[in-house]
């Protein structure tokens, strides 16, 4: 072995020492985040003043998608019921922490439809924002017209729960799907 | 021959001196960390424990502290609801610290208000998971990094007991603090951690375990005593455990799985030669979990231990309807347990050594979904013992007002106090120096005071 290789090897060496003798920051390099975009903040919306989506906003570029998503296509339809709804809700968020390699999106109603509807990382609306379902408030209501209620349990377990046919929430006929 | 050539032998010599070099400096790398850990440990002789007590679930704080002044209470009432507490039932406290509101209690929390009087309770005001400050117009405008899946019970329960929000979870602040201090811990008997409530994240260190008891005391083999049968197998399974001509993970599984049972044995047989106390407590679920820690805690001489961080915990937080009643009986609770516990490390004459604290999930909306609250940030929590600087509310109450400062939306307030600093609080006191705090708390800098200031 030549001299200059020898050298090299020598270099690697100490290389590797002062590596593992350099401070070190604790969790401080970095957040799990990427740097945000700035937007404008939003005019309120019909129920009054709103504020903002704890979900990371859409990055600038990313393009919101006018296809039409097929996954939300029966959802409310008088062929179903509200259990193929909240099954189809439920596939519905599978698919989304797919497609955006991430969790569920959080907030309340109108927070997580937004989401659902194409602010998203992928600007892919996974329900079209002209879905019947929606109303003017911007939240995703059940077959009763009345918005539904997630319950976030974790990153990857969202509850969904329908008021029912009473139209009133935390009642005995409120139909819930677990995952 | 060239005195640079190397041959095949010579390099697998210089690499193997190399790696080995290597190795002992990374080893004395962590002989010079444990040796800066050890400074904050050699100073420390007396006995101290900390008890983390989680709310699981969410506790609504928006009725723990409540506004009392007439236009507070007019506000208060008139958001909340259903929610509402009548203002005659409230139980009124007076914080030597002001900013000229008024405030009381859950009518609940009788022994609290008279802990909290008597300057041995404190309140650490408006305290949440953050990643860094953040106002209101950096929420609003996206530009803010918040912690990941707010709202969400099992991700906010993991990042309130790491306080490392923005970080997957490795383990949690009171395993770092353990793992910081235990060489205080002279000649332990079982680990410094403690849990009565099962496993959790909060304890969850690198060399510090979490050791688990239940409420009647170490979790123990059955069948191994009494008779003429069970000596024998409680011997065998002893030899089997024990082996060592087996592979490492069998002879890893069994030594572990040996100093636990062994662990258990000698916690029980010093739990049951220790005086029983005097002070009674509550036949609940937390009240048996207090008294547990309680002995554990007056077993501590004989354990060998100078410090102790437990943890305990109370479910049934989130309540999303029928929230009145419940959240009556669960404070309730929580007043009695801690009253009881706090009269107990009085009588073992170490009141001013064990500081007992609250966590949960998040607070919950200010305003209601009509039979209760939902998901919320911001949190108020107890803080408790003889070394409480009591009789006042720390941090900043939020501006009470659904779409004012503080507000995200629906009464979900931003934290003032991020948990780190609470944390940081109570790991100082615990003796960890301001050097070594970042080891704990790896996003302390990103807070301007780490020290809220709640203990002595």
């Amino acid at each position: 072995m030549s001299r200059r290789l020898y050298l090299g090897f020598v270099v690697l060496v100490l290389a590797a020492v002062a590596w593992r003798l350099s401070p070190r920051s604790h969790g401080t390099a970095g957040l799990a985040r990427p740097p945000l975009v700035r937007m404008a903040p939003r005019a309120p919306g019909p129920a009054g003043p709103r504020h903002g989506n704890p979900n990371p906003p859409a990055p600038a570029d990313a393009a919101i998608a006018d296809a039409p998503s097929e996954l939300a296509n029966n959802l409310n339809s008088p062929a179903g019921d509200i259990h193929s709804d909240l099954r189809q809700l439920h596939e519905i968020f599978v698919a989304y922490r797919g497609a955006v390699h991430g969790d569920n999106p959080v907030g309340d109603n109108v927070d997580i439809t937004e989401v659902l509807t194409g602010r998203n990382a992928l600007g892919f609306a996974f329900i079209p924002k002209d879905h019947p379902a929606i109303n003017a408030d911007g939240e995703l209501c059940d077959r009763w017209g009345v918005p539904y209620f997630f319950h976030q349990l974790s990153g990857e377990e969202m509850e969904i729960r329908s008021a029912g046919p009473d139209h009133k929430m935390w009642t005995a006929d409120d139909e819930v799907l677990t995952p | 021959m060239n005195p640079y050539e190397l041959s095949r032998r010579k390099f697998i010599g210089n690499a193997c001196a190399a790696v080995g070099a290597t190795g002992l400096l990374s080893a004395l790398a962590q002989l010079r960390l444990i040796g800066s850990l050890a400074a904050d440990a050699s100073t420390s002789t007396d006995y101290k424990a900390l008890v983390c007590f989680f709310l699981y679930g969410g506790n609504d704080s928006n009725n723990l502290l409540i506004p009392y002044d007439t236009s507070g209470y007019a506000s208060y009432s008139s958001q909340r609801t259903a929610l509402a507490i009548p203002q005659s039932t409230l139980l009124p406290i007076s914080p030597t610290i002001t900013d000229g509101r008024s405030w009381a209690l859950h009518p609940s929390m009788v022994e609290a208000q008279a802990l909290f009087g008597a300057g041995h309770l404190a309140i650490m005001a408006n305290t949440g998971t953050l990643v860094q400050p953040v106002t209101l117009a950096q929420y609003n405008s996206g530009v803010a990094a918040l912690p990941p899946q707010l709202f969400s019970h099992a991700d906010q329960q993991v990042q309130w007991q790491s306080s490392i929000p923005d970080q997957p979870f490795q383990s949690g602040w009171g395993g770092r603090l353990a793992d910081m201090v235990n060489a205080i811990n002279s000649n332990p008997k079982i680990s410094m951690a403690v849990s009565v409530a099962g496993e959790n994240s909060f304890q969850v260190g690198s060399q510090v375990s979490q050791f688990a008891v239940n409420p009647s005391g170490a979790v123990t083999l059955s069948g191994t005593t009494g008779g003429s049968i069970n000596p024998v197998r409680y011997t065998a399974q002893q030899n089997i455990l024990t082996q060592q001509d087996v592979n490492l993970f069998q002879a890893a599984f069994g030594g572990a799985t040996s100093s636990a049972i062994g662990a258990s044995n000698t916690l029980n047989s010093i739990l049951n030669s220790t005086t029983a106390l005097k002070t009674t407590f509550p036949n609940t679920s937390l009240g048996t979990q207090m008294q547990m820690i309680a002995r554990m805690i007056s077993a501590a001489p004989q354990l060998g231990l100078n410090r102790q961080i437990f943890f305990a915990s109370l479910g049934g937080w989130d309540l999303h309807a029928g929230e009145l009643p419940a959240h009556a009986t669960l404070l309730g609770q929580i007043s009695q347990a801690m009253n009881a516990f706090y009269s107990a490390t009085v009588e073992m004459g170490v009141a001013n050594q064990v500081t007992t604290f609250t966590a949960s999930d998040f607070s919950r909306t200010f305003n209601t979904n009509g039979d209760g609250s939902d998901h919320g940030w911001g949190s108020h929590h107890l803080v408790m013992g003889g070394a409480v600087k009591g009789g006042n509310i720390y941090g900043k109450v939020p501006t009470l007002v659904i779409g004012g400062p503080d507000d995200t939306g629906r009464g979900r307030w931003i934290p003032t106090t991020s948990v780190d600093q609470y944390a940081a609080t109570l790991a100082s006191w615990f003796g960890v120096s301001a050097t070594n705090l970042p080891l704990v708390l790896p996003n302390i800098g990103r807070f301007a005071t780490p020290n809220v200031g709640f203990l002595g």
